[in-house]
């Protein structure tokens, strides 16, 4: 992970390594002149805006009011009803995605008749956009002419007619189910990577100790994923809550704001009700939530529990 | 090394069930959409389950031209090559750099990029608006552009691993054989470190033609729109007319959809490349 010199210093100081040295900066420049303008500059300064009261996008609006926003925030319900869903659906998320990625990955990790078209059909919707998921969804949900009420009838439950989408506990569960059939398929990967870095010896072992399947699971199996499942579910809480396409494509934070989260908040605070300040405060709520969990990441490999695949 | 080995120990049994059960859940939906294109409106809804009768492609005319999807998907198009040309070239410079040379503030500057990927790009949202806002490029795929350079910096990690891989000895022959710093990264270690180029491509391909939020922000004039703002207007305006809907969705679905089925091993490693390092 950490760059190494892989010259000897005793080329330092000469005329081609500063040369080499001129070459390294002109490369590096066109990166530069749109990664810190672009990318790091509007970071810094995410966190100068949080602190001022502004409305509208012109500088002369901006009024210092120091750590208000981030008072205001504590005292707003809807900022803690978006929290709330955002951990409710990270929770949800990351529980029943792993566990349904790990069981899919131990059957198809084998070969078997038709196994590898299985795996490649389940990876398909990762490389779809979220704005056609979401939308073809709605389609599939709609109430009346939608394939999945039709269906509800057809099996003679006419009166198991549920607005999807406009019920609000159902609303924010179907969220859950169109994000993870949208991105199970690459958890899974990721799993079987796992299970096949496990070296072949300990299943024969098993075997000629006459160990039970359920055994091999979870004495074997689960133990030695151990790390690959941490990557995976930290990979999922970091996914979850970038969660904002889904929502603005299906209920719009609705209904009666069962499905806002902390990024569609922040969009509505900026673009809706040009409030960019308080807009900011949330930008910053949402940093930290990521930076926590990225910084877990990092600690984690920086423990040697680094997996290559 | 993929083996039978489970099945020493697991029943095979239960795997076809459950197999076709996910199968049916996840491939379903997006059949009933490639086929419902090919459909009239008032027979998607009267014969949803049914094979298109009468297979017509009108749909995706009526889309195409009346409701203007064709100048959308022909932006995006541009959009999409435009930008993964230019993340390919910095992310290559910037990856050979820092895996081959030895410069002042090399590691500094290294965490400094890598940073980046850290942080999700709501975050930086706001002030983003604020300065695209202020140079008068809202409404201009130049801010998409911008935005979408900056987003380099999966792209140099990757390049940086596959031009590590890179012997160094093979560079240092053809400098003492007279080829310059640029060439010896052009000629010598590029080719060698092909297979990057291929990963980052796929991945940034994904990301780039599926993207919402910075069009969504960025441009307002729908003559601009790209597919994924030309679809949420085509839901807005055609409602009722699922015919030419499903045909819209899935035009917007078919290259990803089609470049994965060619390309399905490199897609697999690009995207979950993507997701563990990114």
């Amino acid at each position: 992970m950490h760059a190494k010199s892989e010259r000897p210093t005793r080329h330092r100081r000469s005329r081609s390594s500063r040369r080499r040295n001129l070459t390294a900066y002109l490369l590096l420049l066109p990166g530069l002149i749109f990664y810190v303008p672009f990318h790091f500059v509007p970071i810094l300064s995410v966190f100068f805006f949080s602190l001022f009261k502004w409305k509208g996008y012109s500088f002369a609006t901006m009024k210092w009011n120091g750590l208000d926003n981030y008072l205001a925030l504590t005292n707003d319900r809807f900022f803690w009803g978006a929290l709330r869903n955002n951990i409710k659906f990270v929770i949800l998320v990351v529980v029943v995605q792993t566990v349904f990625a790990l069981a899919l990955a131990l059957i198809l990790e084998q070969k078997f008749h038709l196994s590898t078209f299985f795996r490649g059909v389940y990876f398909m919707p990762t490389v779809l956009s979220l704005v056609v998921v979401g939308i073809l969804f709605s389609l599939l949900l709609s109430p009346s002419q939608g394939l999945v009420n039709m269906i509800l009838r057809n099996i003679g439950l006419e009166n198991v007619q549920p607005v999807w989408l406009g019920d609000p506990t159902l609303a924010f569960y179907v969220l859950v189910f169109v994000h993870i059939w949208k991105d199970f398929g690459l958890s899974m990967f990721i799993f079987i990577a796992g299970l096949e870095a496990i070296p072949e010896e300990l299943f024969d072992a098993a075997k000629v100790d006459g160990a039970s399947p359920w055994d091999v699971i979870w004495r074997i199996i689960i133990p030695l994923l151990r790390e690959t499942t941490t990557a995976v579910a930290v990979l999922i809480t970091v996914t979850c809550f970038k969660l904002f396409d889904l929502v603005i494509v299906m209920t719009g934070g609705g209904p009666f704001f069962a499905t806002e989260v902390l990024s569609v908040r922040m969009y509505f605070q900026a673009f809706k009700h040009s409030r960019m300040g308080y807009g900011s405060a949330y930008a910053m709520v949402l940093f930290l939530i990521t930076f926590v969990v990225s910084s877990f990441q990092f600690w984690l490999r920086g423990r040697g529990e680094e997996i290559e695949y | 090394m993929r083996s039978k080995r489970l099945r020493k120990v697991l029943p095979l049994f239960l795997y076809y069930p459950l197999c076709l059960l996910v199968l049916v859940i996840v491939a379903y939906p997006v059949l009933w959409m490639l086929l419902g294109s090919l459909k009239e409106t008032w027979e998607v809804l009267a014969h949803p389950f049914s094979l298109p009768l009468h297979p017509t492609l009108k749909n995706y005319a009526e889309a195409w031209q009346v409701a203007k999807f064709g100048r959308a998907f022909l932006n995006s198009v541009i959009v999409t090559v435009v930008s993964i040309a230019g993340i390919l070239l910095i992310s290559t410079m910037a990856g050979y750099v820092f895996a081959k040379l030895n410069f002042v503030g090399k590691t500094f500057l290294f965490y400094f990029w890598l940073a980046g990927m850290m942080v999700p790009p709501h975050v930086s949202l706001l002030p983003n608006f604020i300065i695209f806002d202020r140079l008068h490029l809202i409404d201009n795929y130049l801010s998409l552009f911008c935005i979408y350079f900056s987003s380099t910096s999966f792209g140099v990690f990757i390049m940086r691993s596959f031009f590590m891989s890179v012997p160094t000895e093979i560079l240092e022959a053809a400098r003492i054989d007279g080829c310059s710093e640029f060439g010896t990264f052009w000629r010598v270690a590029l080719p060698l470190a092909r297979g990057g180029l291929t990963v980052i491509a796929i991945f940034y391909f994904v990301f780039l033609w599926n993207d919402f939020m910075y069009p969504l922000t960025f441009l307002r004039n729908p003559a601009l729109n790209t597919v994924s703002l030309a679809l949420m207007a085509f839901r807005d305006i055609w409602a009722a007319d699922w015919g030419p809907m499903l045909a819209a969705l899935s035009m917007a679905s078919l290259p990803p959809v089609i470049f994965y089925f060619f390309f399905q091993k490199q897609f697999i490693r690009g995207m979950t490349a993507g997701a563990l390092k990114g």
